[in-house]
């Protein structure tokens, strides 16, 4: 263990390139998001929602006097409909990804730092005809990577709203 | 076609046809015999006459012509008269002629123009023939005169010739045609005749056949086939021969009617009868049977009596030997009792003893009793602190989950923490070391808080266990309790029953003393029983004697009825072929 540790951080060294990622879980597959884009992580789940909106947009969030989105990543994603529970959580993004906006998430994993070069881009290839689910889907994927508690897909939180725009 | 004929009416009828037939033919046999006859008459009185006249006249005449010619070759006047007589002759059978043919007015004038001719010749011959001879003898004077003369004589012979001729043929060819007319008539009415006879032999034939067969023979094929019937087939009975014609067949289908209805009701009567003999033989068998069947109890049931008698008489032997030895037992009986009599005086005092001992028991149980209900007591408070804590675990529980809960809310802090940490970048990087640690302090007391939780179940379990137990041990001191004072109840029971029995016990004493003396008295009555059993012996041995005499009449009597069902079973025999044989015919 300590040989590989060392080994990690001496490719860190080399590449000096390692990113750190909030990592989540939707039905047992477990996501990621780069935790630079991550504002806050919050538990107290009181949604109002908004009449005519699309199914994605599940409505609005009062966190300490700011209105934030809330998005519901089960729909975007297309899986099927889950209730909140005590486990459910809301990941809240910075302003810089976008306006306040979060997407609501099963389960809250742990933070995880990778190295760049163990993930797997993923290539856009826009050519291939596919349906709008997998469209979306190959949109917001930004690559995969293997670790030992699983693959972990990482989605890029600045697409979000772009998909939800899109339809 | 119905005839009301007898058959000898009938028979006399077809030769009466026959007659008929024959007499048609014979009326016509005769009219044209009679025909012929007229016909053949009139030959033989005007025609044959008439041609044998006209043949003598033509003779006559060539033979007075010869005899002229001799008159003048010879000159002898004798000859001439002869002549004569030979004209005379000629004009007789003419005139015969003349009368033969009335009717006849052409024949008549030919006949009398041949007759005036005749005369006129014969008078011219005559003169010359006569002047011919007195020439020859005398001059020959007027020769060529005479000659001349011949000359035209012998015209008036050639043409005269002729006539007679003519008329000889003529009434020649009329004979033969009237031959030749009733020749032919006669073929021509033979063959008639012929037909007409076979027609009516036919037409008779016929009509006698018809009538036989009519009125004859098909009533008897008819009265035939019926008997046949009757005499061969299934016999029916109900047939009836028709009765058609009033003839001897007629008369012969009514009285064999009549039989037949007689003979019906005769067979009536037996095939009732015969029912009646079969019902009532079959009855008797069934009565037979039944005597024989009450026969047979009669003889079992005095077999069983004599079986009982005889058993009757061991009995009461062995009733007189059992009293003998009834007399000695009642001797040990009475030794007996004065035993019993000792003993029970020993029952008494062992009894006044169980009932101290069970005054003992019942306090002892009465003691147990308080104890028992003291530990129940104990029980319920033991169940109740158990109960409490119970509670208390619970609330310990609802303390572990605020625990889990402050341990999550706290992961969360340490997450949002390191989120924070990481945006710093370097500047947070030892914010986010604290940040992790604090982390691992969140996942340790929510370990831990699991921990407590699972020992609070165990816990909280094991008091369940506790106090179901405890709650068994109350169960089984109360039920302790329970049998504990149905213990008392029944040692009061006992008590009450010991000293009934005691009471008992003295007067079982005095009943004991009753009993000898009644054994002394019945030891008197038992010999006063053997001698009434052996005069009992003798009088059971006389009645098995008059059972087996019933019972040797009853077997004698049986052998009767059966006999008696045989018969009967023959009668009833007889009397099924007596239904088969009449039920062959049809009623």
């Amino acid at each position: 263990m300590e040989e590989k540790q060392f080994s990690n951080i001496h490719i860190s060294h080399q590449a000096e390139k390692m990113r750190q990622f909030c990592t989540f879980r939707i039905d047992r597959h477990l996501f990621g998001v780069d935790i630079l884009d991550v504002k806050e992580i919050i538990d107290e789940i009181f949604i109002t929602k908004i009449h005519h909106s699309q199914d994605e947009i599940l409505g609005f969030i009062n966190v300490r006097g700011h209105v934030h989105l809330v998005l519901d990543l089960r729909r975007l994603l297309n899986f099927e409909i889950k209730e909140i529970d005590e486990a459910s959580r809301i990941i809240l993004f910075t302003s810089k990804v976008g306006e306040s906006f979060g997407i609501l998430v099963d389960l809250i994993e742990q933070m995880i730092e990778v190295n760049e070069k163990q993930i797997e881009f993923h290539k856009q290839d826009e050519n291939t005809i596919m349906g709008v689910d997998q469209k979306r889907f190959n949109m917001l994927e930004l690559g995969a990577c293997k670790l030992e508690q699983g693959l972990v897909i990482i989605l890029e939180a600045k697409k979000f709203l772009e998909v939800i725009k899109n339809n | 076609m119905k005839m009301s004929l007898t058959i000898v009416q009938k028979i006399w009828m077809s030769l009466g046809i026959l007659i008929a037939g024959y007499f048609l033919t014979m009326l016509l046999g005769f009219i044209h015999g009679f025909q012929t006859e007229t016909r053949l008459s009139k030959i033989s009185n005007k025609l044959l006459p008439i041609t044998i006249q006209s043949k003598i006249t033509l003779l006559k005449f060539k033979e007075q012509i010869e005899f002229y010619d001799l008159a003048a070759s010879t000159g002898d006047e004798s000859l001439v008269n002869a002549a004569d007589k030979c004209s005379f002759e000629i004009l007789k059978s003419l005139k015969n002629i003349l009368n033969f043919y009335k009717l006849n007015k052409e024949k008549n004038y030919q006949i009398t123009q041949i007759i005036n001719d005749y005369k006129k010749f014969n008078i011219e011959a005559k003169n010359l023939y006569s002047s011919m001879t007195k020439t020859k003898n005398g001059s020959i004077k007027n020769k060529n005169d005479v000659s001349e003369k011949s000359f035209m004589i012998e015209q008036k012979i050639k043409k005269l010739k002729k006539q007679l001729d003519r008329i000889s043929s003529n009434y020649s060819k009329d004979l033969s045609i009237e031959f030749n007319a009733i020749v032919k008539n006669n073929n021509q009415q033979r063959n008639i005749n012929l037909f007409v006879f076979i027609i009516v032999v036919f037409a008779c034939i016929t009509a006698v056949y018809i009538i036989i067969t009519r009125s004859i023979t098909s009533p008897l094929n008819n009265v035939t086939s019926m008997l046949k019937d009757i005499a061969e087939g299934e016999g029916n009975l109900t047939t009836r021969l028709p009765v058609e014609n009033p003839d001897e067949i007629g008369e012969l289908a009514k009285w064999f009617n009549n039989f037949l209805i007689r003979l019906q009701s005769i067979i009536k009567q037996i095939t009732e009868n015969a029912i009646v003999l079969n019902r009532s033989s079959t009855l008797l068998s069934e009565f037979s049977g039944e005597m024989i069947h009450g026969m047979k109890q009669l003889i079992d049931h005095s077999e069983t009596a004599s079986e009982a008698i005889h058993q009757l008489h061991e009995n009461i032997n062995s009733i007189a030997s059992s009293a003998e030895q009834m007399s000695a037992n009642i001797n040990n009986v009475s030794n007996a009792a004065d035993h019993i009599a000792n003993n029970m005086n020993k029952v008494t005092s062992s009894t006044e003893d169980m009932s101290h001992s069970i005054n003992s028991i019942g306090k002892n149980i009465q003691e147990g009793q308080k104890i028992s209900a003291d530990a129940m007591e104990l029980a319920n408070i033991a169940s109740e602190n158990m109960n409490l804590l119970g509670t208390a675990a619970r609330e310990i529980g609802q303390v572990t989950v605020a625990i889990k809960r402050i341990a999550v809310q706290t992961n969360l802090l340490a997450l949002n923490a390191s989120i924070e940490a990481s945006t710093a970048g370097e500047a947070g990087r030892g914010f986010s070391v604290v940040a992790e640690k604090i982390k691992q302090f969140a996942s340790q007391s929510t370990q831990s808080a699991e921990n407590i939780s699972k020992k609070i179940e165990d816990m909280q379990s094991k008091t369940e266990n506790a106090i179901s137990v405890i709650e068994n041990v109350t169960d089984i001191i109360g039920k302790i309790n329970q049998s504990s004072s149905y213990i008392t109840s029944t040692v009061e029971n006992q008590m009450q029953t010991s000293s009934d029995i005691s009471i008992k016990l003295s007067e079982v004493n005095k009943g004991t003393n009753t009993i000898a003396t009644s054994i002394s008295e019945s030891a008197l009555g038992v010999q006063e029983m053997s001698k009434n059993t052996g005069y009992a012996a003798l009088k059971t041995k006389d009645f098995t004697e008059t059972i087996e005499q019933m019972r040797d009449l009853a077997e004698s009597s049986n052998k009767s009825a059966k006999k008696v069902q045989s018969s009967a079973v023959e009668l009833t025999e007889l009397a099924v072929q007596l239904n088969k044989m009449v039920n062959t015919f049809i009623i």
